[in-house]
């Protein structure tokens, strides 16, 4: 069976935008053949700046055949009484391309209606791919896209060709009038001319004999090799920040990785804008000695090959000294003043448009800082130390340094501040204070650089939304998400208790505006689908989560604690026993309950026994939550199950007496708040197999929905 | 070959976009912060009518200058730019060959073109395109446009904006721009010192705000004014005017900044007002450039001395 090969000639594409586009390239691919009925192998794709391919290994050259049965108007509007077709039946006979005399009467839910047995006729695969893969093409996205030249096609760069090959035949694929060959292109420097591919079998060879390792595995390999091996002829180590190492792979068609040096003096600037001026700005890798030091090198990785790396070396160490001599006139300047000194210059720095300036911003985290300080009884020289930072903590962006290197926010003031002899967790707390800073990065370590952010994440996360800019599908330029989950970790690493909701309204006071209850009701709706996020990220059934969010109202840390304990238990076989004891309970409620139990209306021993088992379980559980021992208290709810169990076995609930019946529904509700002080078990799903996947907790939606049906 | 001086390289440029078509235009008259404000890119990138174009721009930015004091950061720097329009499919190609023109071994370098999307928010434009840099030395900006005075781009234009202090500074590595040699015996410096000090001195010192404020509600009136009488090219003088006046009062220190907001969007209103009235004049000219480029015999310009070089040279 023939190999399908489909190659997009692009100019130098987002780097970022790469994987994305494979990924969805192999989806596409996978699901035009399975739509067309073409079985297939393995697919692998290949990404490099100038191309996106997707290689399917053994693809049929025929379709599978299909029969399909179509059904039609209702059997007693296509027949007569005698059995004859109708109109009807003819023109949807016709419309079917079935002869009418081949219509078939059938049962389909419950009513009769003609149906049309439909034999699709297999096509040749070339015959039917190109349309489809035409298809794939045009509805790969990307972050931003363009158009180019006269058309009006869109994608991330300009498309300049395109090959696609089932075996060795040419499929006639065409997007934004670049018409598929078997021609590709290779390295812009090192290839020469354009090249034809015999099939998808010699295209990686074809490529590497043009100047291209398309396959971005081996790019990878190739950089981490050489960097390391140049790092050790230094006795130092490649410091290999996963995202740099991400981007050169996806920004090389050819890399070659080459050491070059700068002046040792440099090494006297900070580490941090060392390597940031390295990594960020110039796209190399720093070199570390076995101390976890910065050597005086540097690691480039050039889209060529080995030749001239003289040159090459000279150009880019020339360029670094000029960036480095760049930072170190910046920190000169800088170092000037103080740190504080900068401060009234933040009136000139603008927060966000509809927010004010980062001096106002200042002024509302110090109020802020002040308030959590009370709630929290944090002693003096805490609260010292925090109020100082939130003063201090956003003077570094209107320095040279953070000018000229965003990025370095934070940062820069710690070590400004260090410098300036600030209290070492002052300096600490202003450097964690913006932590989380992209994914994965870790939330603030220290307990004042955690407050610190904390606050500062508040207020953002209030006046944003307070200006109805709450994000929207991927669009989140105001980092919302990051600052939620941010304060999110604080609160479960700092073990905070505090109402949520009424910080935000301090932070809303602090902007001196009358937003209604709808924000702070937004805020802690949002904050509370973060830790959902969250929480299932780390493997938390979703059904637990809800369960444990639903009775924790704006207390983020119960919530979280409520979900950890109920994922914990929910693996015994008591588990069981406490849902159907919950369910039985719960579901026969109703208004008619009495708003006391009066255990003189008692008629047989199992309802006292409930009674008793209800108030002592309550008192508890009640002793276990406010300690957060939510396990300890899902074990004492244990006690309600036998006599749940008894009381529907010994009496009828929904007795003839209306009296008897009221105190008998509130006698079970008594039970069931003393289970809603753990948790909503209403949001539980109790199935063999329990879900897990976005797509299971939609599948686990439709059982309970025919569940409450019943 | 001797190494480039700094006229070599313009006029190097000029040769090579002259060969490949391009109208070679002049230095606008008025200050402006880039050659995308020259009514050449600017109104030309909007409508229909084919262009190309070359000319180098000195480009104003007050804020970046530094009294003549930093190597790298100048009030007043020269930008070499070329528009084409539509954009051509091997326009990388042509690019890369102009490098070589320039005396750049493509073979003994590291070329890359590194993402980069543009934006101007007073001009109403953006566009995606990338930083060319050579041996990690940004060279060139490189920008499809797609938005240009608030209106969609169509056919899509490229820009190629050379950085022509940076690209001198690397063929004659030199560390410093004002070391540049100008033209032989004659440095960057020895020209452009005086007037960085100066110019630095005015926009960060001197500059009288009310005069500069007062300049620029006449240049918006003024320009408002002749929009209304159908003046689209004088309109568009005061539009600059009005944007280089917010540049400088912005170096001074003189906006806060809600008015930053607030003048933005009065210069970014203005710019789209004169981008719709220029379409809507051109229409109403017939887009006469649609007829010259059907006549206009590509042979006529002279052809690519460089191109037996090629880009893989």
């Amino acid at each position: 069976m023939p190999d399908l090969l489909l190659e997009i000639g692009t100019e130098e594409l987002p780097p970022h935008d790469i994987a994305p586009a494979l990924q969805q390239l192999a989806e596409g691919m996978r699901a035009a053949l399975a739509a067309l009925r073409i079985d297939a192998g393995v697919i692998r794709t290949y990404g490099a700046p100038r191309r996106l391919a997707v290689v399917c290994m053994g693809v049929a050259s025929r379709q599978r055949p299909m029969v399909r049965e179509v059904r039609g108007p209702a059997a007693q509007a296509a027949f007569d009484a005698e059995g004859r077709p109708t109109q009807a039946a003819i023109g949807f006979a016709r419309a079917q391309g079935v002869p009418v005399e081949r219509l078939q009467a059938r049962e389909v839910e419950g009513k009769r209606y003609a149906v049309a047995v439909v034999e699709e006729r297999p096509k040749h695969s070339a015959e039917v791919l190109p349309g489809a893969l035409t298809g794939v093409v045009t509805r790969l996205s990307f972050s931003k896209m363009m158009r180019w030249g006269e058309g009006e096609a869109r994608f991330a760069r300009p498309i300049r060709w395109m090959v696609a090959l089932l075996g060795r035949t040419v499929l006639r694929v065409e997007v934004a009038g670049v018409r598929a060959g078997r021609t590709t292109r290779g390295h812009r420097i090192l290839g020469s001319g354009p090249r034809a591919v015999a099939s998808a079998q010699a295209y990686l060879k074809v490529l590497k004999s043009s100047g291209v390792i398309v396959d971005q595995d081996e790019r990878r390999r190739v950089i981490v090799q050489q960097t390391t091996a140049l790092a050790k002829q230094v006795s130092g180590v490649p410091v290999l920040d996963p995202a740099l190492l991400d981007e050169l792979i996806m920004s090389t068609e050819h890399p070659q990785a080459l050491r070059g040096a700068f002046d040792r003096e440099f090494l006297t600037l900070p580490g941090p804008v060392l390597v940031t001026v390295m990594q960020h700005h110039q796209k190399y890798f720093a070199i570390e000695d076995a101390g976890r030091r910065l050597l005086p090198y540097f690691l480039a990785v050039r889209d060529g090959d080995a030749r001239h790396l003289a040159t090459v070396r000279q150009g880019h160490e020339w360029v670094l000294r000029a960036r480095l001599a760049d930072a170190r006139f910046f920190v000169q300047e800088d170092r000037k003043h103080r740190l504080e000194d900068y401060l009234p210059k933040l009136d000139g720095l603008l927060f966000q448009a509809q927010l004010g300036t980062m001096a106002e911003k200042t002024r509302r985290l110090v109020a802020l800082a002040r308030h959590v300080s009370g709630l929290l009884l944090l002693d003096g020289r805490t609260t010292e130390a925090l109020l100082r930072a939130a003063t201090l903590c956003k003077a570094d962006l209107v320095t040279k340094m953070v000018g000229e290197f965003p990025e370095l926010q934070g940062v820069i003031g710690q070590i400004y501040a260090e410098l300036d002899g600030e209290p070492p967790e002052v300096a600490r707390a202003i450097g964690e204070h913006y932590r989380p800073a992209r994914a994965g990065d870790a939330a603030p370590k220290t307990q004042v650089g955690a407050l610190l952010g904390l606050v500062d994440k508040i207020d953002t996360l209030v006046g944003i939304v307070g200006v109805g800019l709450v994000p929207t599908g991927s669009q989140d330029p105001y980092g919302l998400r990051r600052a939620a989950q941010g304060i999110v970790e604080i609160i479960q690493m700092l073990r905070l208790r505090m109402p949520l909701r009424a910080l935000a309204e301090a932070a809303a006071a602090g902007y001196g505006r009358r937003w209604g209850p709808e924000v702070l009701d937004l805020v802690v709706d949002f904050l509370r689908q973060r830790l959902r996020a969250m929480l299932i990220d780390q493997g938390v059934r979703y059904d637990l989560v809800d369960a444990a969010v639903a009775v924790s109202g704006d207390d983020l840390l119960a919530a979280a604690d409520r979900a950890q304990a109920l994922s914990a238990f929910a693996g015994r076989p008591e588990f069981a026993r406490l849902y159907v004891a919950y369910d039985r309970a719960s579901r026969i409620l109703s208004a008619e309950a009495a708003s006391q139990v009066d255990p003189e209306k008692f008629e047989v021993p199992a309802e006292h026994r409930l009674h008793e088992a209800a108030i002592r379980v309550s008192s508890r559980v009640r002793t276990a939550t406010a300690g957060g021992d939510y396990l300890n208290a899902l074990g004492e709810l244990l006690a309600l199950t036998e006599p749940v169990d008894r009381i529907f076995d010994a009496v009828l609930i929904m007795a003839p007496q209306p009296a008897v019946r009221a105190n008998r529904l509130a006698l079970l509700r008594l039970a069931v708040e003393a289970f809603r002080l753990v948790a909503d078990f209403s949001k539980v799903v109790v199935a063999s197999d329990q879900p897990s996947t976005p797509d299971g907790e939609r599948r686990a939606k439709t059982t309970k929905k025919v569940q409450a049906a019943r | 070959m001797s190494v480039l001086t700094f006229q070599d390289v313009v006029m190097a440029l000029e040769r090579f976009w002259a060969a490949q078509g391009c109208v070679i235009e002049q230095p606008y008259d008025l200050e402006v912060g880039a050659g995308t404000m020259h009514p050449a890119t600017f109104l030309r990138a909007l409508g229909p009518e084919p262009w190309r174009v070359a000319f180098v721009q000195p480009s104003r930015r007050p804020a970046d200058g530094r009294y003549g004091e930093n190597p790298n950061r100048l009030f007043k720097h020269y930008q070499y730019q070329v528009v084409l329009k539509p954009s051509p499919d091997d326009i990388q190609d042509r690019y890369l060959r102009s490098l070589v023109q320039l005396g750049i071994r493509l073979r003994e370098h590291d070329v890359r073109f590194l993402e980069d999307d543009w934006e101007a928010p007073t001009l109403g434009a953006s566009g995606l395109g990338w930083q060319v840099f050579l041996d990690g030395a940004e060279i060139s900006q490189f920008t499809y446009f797609q938005q240009m005075g608030g209106l969609e781009a169509k056919p899509v234009s490229v820009e190629i904006t050379y950085g022509l202090e940076r690209i001198t500074m690397f063929i004659q590595r030199r560390s410093s721009a004002f070391e540049i040699e100008w033209a032989p015996g004659m440095t960057y410096g020895e020209l452009r010192l005086q007037d960085e000090a100066e110019q630095s001195a005015y926009s960060f010192d001197r500059a009288d705000v009310e005069t500069l404020r007062a300049g620029f509600a006449a240049g918006e009136a003024e320009a408002s004014r002749l929009l209304d009488a159908g003046l689209v090219l004088p309109a568009y003088d005061h539009v600059l005017k009005c944007s280089h006046l917010f540049n400088l009062l912005d170096a001074r220190g003189a906006i806060g900044v809600a008015e930053r907001t607030t003048l933005m969007a009065r210069c970014r209103q203005l710019a789209h007002r004169c981008a719709e009235r220029y379409v809507a004049r051109r229409e109403e000219l017939g887009f006469p450039l649609l007829r010259t480029a059907a006549n206009r015999r590509p042979g006529r310009a002279r052809p690519a001395a460089g191109r037996a070089g090629g880009a893989r040279a």
